[in-house]
């Protein structure tokens, strides 16, 4: 159920569908936060009439907004027990480095994974869309895989080999003068658009976004491993 | 090899050049260290080598020798040191993913300058970096904890 099919005019429609509404909001394991709902007393949110009338709490009544409140999560951030999207372990976990292309596009056109293969703990050197991949049994045997597969790795840059940030600025410069899309009409746009210009390495991501996945029947995937895990969300699967 | 890991003793078989974080993280399970750079510039991997704050991701375990490592797991039993007292009060974390190892280096700090400056505290943990930049209560949190300390 996507969260646009939700009516949240509705007070008792949020106490029914809480529990749902909660999975939905923080954005994880859609289907269980439906299974959820369904056994619900008063069934799933969707059976609820659509509000006529909207009853606001008033504001002499409010508890919690407009006063400051404790954090919950500091005792188990402070003392290392938190878990991190990082710090999931299972049995038969892997790690995965991929070397990746240099540049948009680019493809592998052939590499040689001997010496990555002799690498203690390097279980298997795989090609994926991105770039080649090395598995192994700990971060650091693949990350000691991947600094020797990676000189071995032959790319076809494709167009993307002749791009730099001055050939970017002089392609912005000239999509610039295009029309586009009018979404209205302010001011002199054109002059104002004339100077524009992002730094390529301004729009790149500084760390990289991992992430960890279970597969098989009690398959799971937690993103971005420097976010805080919800404990209920892992005991779910 | 041996290590002395939060007071217990352990036999790791690993490559001696193995940094002594992946020994934590991905040979003993102790995860509450965190791998942020890997090059020792942001600090979320600090531990303490008999009380120094060390960049675990750039420490080869054989450089450990018989020093006792202490990671965040093991700065106490019970999250009862000043430091996480100080930071628990004063709600220091947002995310949390910096803080091991930004808390590894002010316990660090205070047990070599018990009564530290604001200059001190910048100083010690400015290599400790944090995407939510709480740095003002960071800093008066350093200050809570050197008085939980010695009141």
């Amino acid at each position: 159920m996507p969260p646009e099919s939700l009516d949240l005019g509705r007070r008792d429609f949020l106490t029914t569908g809480a529990a749902a509404v909660a999975g939905l909001i923080v954005g994880f394991h859609i289907p269980a936060a439906e299974a959820f709902a369904r056994q619900a007393p008063g069934g799933p949110p969707r059976a609820l009439p659509t509000p006529v009338e909207v009853q606001l709490k008033d504001r002499s009544a409010w508890s919690r907004i407009g006063k400051p409140a404790k954090r919950l999560d500091s005792p188990e951030k402070v003392t290392g027990r938190a878990l991190f999207g990082q710090d999931v372990r299972f049995d038969g976990l892997k790690v995965a480095l991929v070397e990746r292309a240099p540049v948009f596009g680019a493809k592998v056109v052939s590499f040689d994974d001997a010496a990555a293969r002799k690498v203690a703990g390097v279980r298997a050197v795989v090609q994926v869309p991105s770039g080649v991949a090395v598995v192994a049994d700990h971060f650091y045997a693949a990350r000691e895989g991947r600094r020797a597969l990676a000189p071995t790795i032959k790319w076809d840059l494709g167009a993307g080999g002749a791009l730099d940030t001055g050939a970017l600025r002089a392609q912005y410069r000239e999509m610039a003068q295009r029309p586009g899309a009018k979404a209205g009409a302010k001011g002199d746009a054109a002059a104002e658009k004339a100077g524009w210009g992002t730094p390529v390495a301004a729009g790149r991501a500084r760390a990289a976004w991992p992430c960890t996945r279970r597969s098989g029947a009690s398959w799971r995937r937690w993103p971005r491993c420097r976010l805080p895990v919800r404990r209920f969300a892992c005991t779910a699967s | 090899m041996e290590l002395t890991v939060n007071g217990k003793a352990y036999e790791v078989d690993v490559p001696d050049a193995m940094p002594l974080l992946w020994v934590l993280r991905d040979v003993l399970g102790l995860t509450g260290t965190k791998f942020g750079c890997g090059v020792a510039q942001c600090g979320a991997c600090t531990v303490h080598l008999d009380g120094q704050a060390v960049r675990s991701c750039i420490t080869p375990v054989r450089a450990v020798g018989t020093r006792a490592v202490t990671t965040i797991e093991g700065l106490s039993a019970d999250g009862s040191h000043p430091v996480q007292r100080a930071w628990t009060e004063l709600d220091v974390v947002q995310c949390g993913f910096c803080q091991p190892g930004r808390i590894m280096a002010a316990a660090a700090l205070l047990r070599e300058k018990p009564r530290p400056t604001d200059a001190d505290i910048d100083a010690a943990l400015e290599g400790n970096l944090c995407r939510c930049g709480p740095y003002q209560r960071i800093r008066a949190a350093a200050h809570r904890a050197a008085e939980m300390r010695e009141p």
